[in-house]
């Protein structure tokens, strides 16, 4: 967010996104409900999307999506800045769902987790992408997708919620070591081994599939 | 530089992380080495199909759901459903206001037809009962009324007398119910000649009784 402008019922921020996310943080704290409601749609898509993957299915991050914001909104008033406000809210979303897998595996065994299906959402939202050239293309990119997914799933919660960040999410390894709250140079070593174990899964995966 | 060192750094090196000495070494380890070049671009492949993942956006907002959420914490449960909107809190409520309203006014207008209320309170029912006899006005002497002269001419006693009126204003009969029969006598016949307007209740003409109370009282000043 290089520049934007934070349109608000009750007020309008404009300026860097710094800045904008300053103003929309005080706002939210001073209690504008339609302020919170433009930080939520801001940031819900990122949560959507870190948890549909942390998780594996749609419903589940939908819920989680929900705790998210409430504590969120709760913990506005903690929140000192000293981070953005993403990687704040990355750090909230990871132990959500970090708390909802421990949760599921108490109550199932792993073969009977539903996190770890492949969602028909998912698969519709592939399908629905429509920069593909040709059927072929969107035929193969779903194959594609669902390879990936299947992959990440065999992938330990940490490793996954690194390889997440930094591929898919587009964080640097300072502002993953933010989110969790290690140091850069844990980031970095669970990087590689998560790296090294996303390829040799995917490598399997597609001589399995071959 | 060995594969072993080199694949433990093949993270880094994806990244643009490693030094200058260090990212020329294992260039040209991978110019020597195919079975790391082949890692490489395995690594560099699989990487790429991560990046590639579409993103998987919400099919609808959260953020009404959790405002939704945060309105029933900050009110609590029982004063949320206070005050929600009354169509939404109570949803039969308004189709029930309209058959109590055309009750309301089907009511009142048989009220008004009979000329009677049908609701109110319970002592308007005991009217018209022998304990609460409806009032009727007084009915007005028309013709032949009583002379002055006969009545102070007339007994020195007290008469008291029941004239009972017919639908027409009539006088059906005279009856002496107190007093002196023979001093009542003359009086009796003036009273049979007086004619009255018809009484009417709720619009009907009814049969009425009228009382007269004639006294002659000699009535003295106190002495002061």
């Amino acid at each position: 967010m290089a520049s934007s402008e934070v349109a608000l019922g009750s007020a309008k921020v404009v300026g860097s996104g710094r800045s904008t996310e300053v103003g929309l943080v005080e706002l939210c704290r001073s209690g504008d409900p339609q302020a919170f409601a433009q930080l939520v749609s801001l940031h819900e898509g990122m949560v959507f999307n870190l948890a549909t993957r942390l998780l594996g299915n749609p419903e589940e991050a939908k819920d989680v999506s929900q705790d998210v914001f409430l504590q969120v909104y709760r913990a506005l008033g903690r929140f000192e800045g000293r981070s953005s406000l993403k990687t704040w809210i990355y750090r909230i979303c990871v132990n959500q769902c970090r708390n909802r897998r421990r949760f599921w595996r108490r109550r199932h065994t792993d073969s009977a987790c539903p996190l770890e299906l492949m969602t028909a959402s998912e698969e519709a939202q592939i399908a629905a992408d429509r920069n593909e050239a040709s059927p072929f293309d969107g035929v193969a990119r779903r194959e594609k997708a669902a390879l990936v997914h299947r992959a990440l799933q065999k992938l330990s919660f940490d490793h996954r919620v690194v390889l997440l960040m930094r591929e898919n999410e587009g964080l640097s390894c300072a502002e993953i070591a933010s989110t969790l709250g290690v140091a850069e140079g844990t980031v970095k070593s669970r990087l590689a081994r998560a790296r090294d174990a996303f390829r040799s899964t995917m490598l399997r995966a597609a001589g399995e599939g071959a | 530089m060995n594969c072993r060192e080199v694949l433990a750094s093949l993270s880094a090196y994806v990244d643009r992380d490693l030094s200058g000495a260090g990212g020329h070494a294992i260039d040209a380890h991978l110019e020597s080495c195919a079975a790391c070049a082949a890692q490489l671009r395995g690594l560099r492949a699989s990487l790429d199909c991560l990046a590639a993942l579409p993103r998987i956006a919400p099919r609808e907002s959260v953020a009404s759901r959790v405002l939704d959420r945060l309105e029933v914490e900050r009110r609590g449960p029982g004063l949320a459903l206070l005050f929600r909107p009354t169509a939404a809190s109570r949803p039969l409520m308004l189709p029930s206001l309209v058959h109590a309203a055309f009750f309301l006014v089907a009511a009142a207008g048989i009220g008004f037809a009979l000329q009677r209320p049908l609701v109110g309170p319970s002592a308007w029912s005991r009217v018209g009962t022998e304990e609460y006899p409806e009032v009727v006005q007084v009915p007005r002497v028309t013709s032949a009324a009583l002379a002055d002269g006969l009545l102070s001419e007339g007994a020195e006693g007290s008469l008291f007398f029941e004239t009972r009126l017919a639908r027409d204003g009539s006088v059906a009969t005279v009856k002496l119910l107190e007093g002196d029969a023979s001093e009542a006598a003359p009086v009796i016949e003036a009273l049979r000649r007086e004619r009255f307007e018809p009484t009417r209740l709720r619009g009907q003409p009814v049969v009425v009784s009228v009382y007269r109370l004639i006294s002659r009282l000699d009535v003295t000043a106190p002495r002061t």
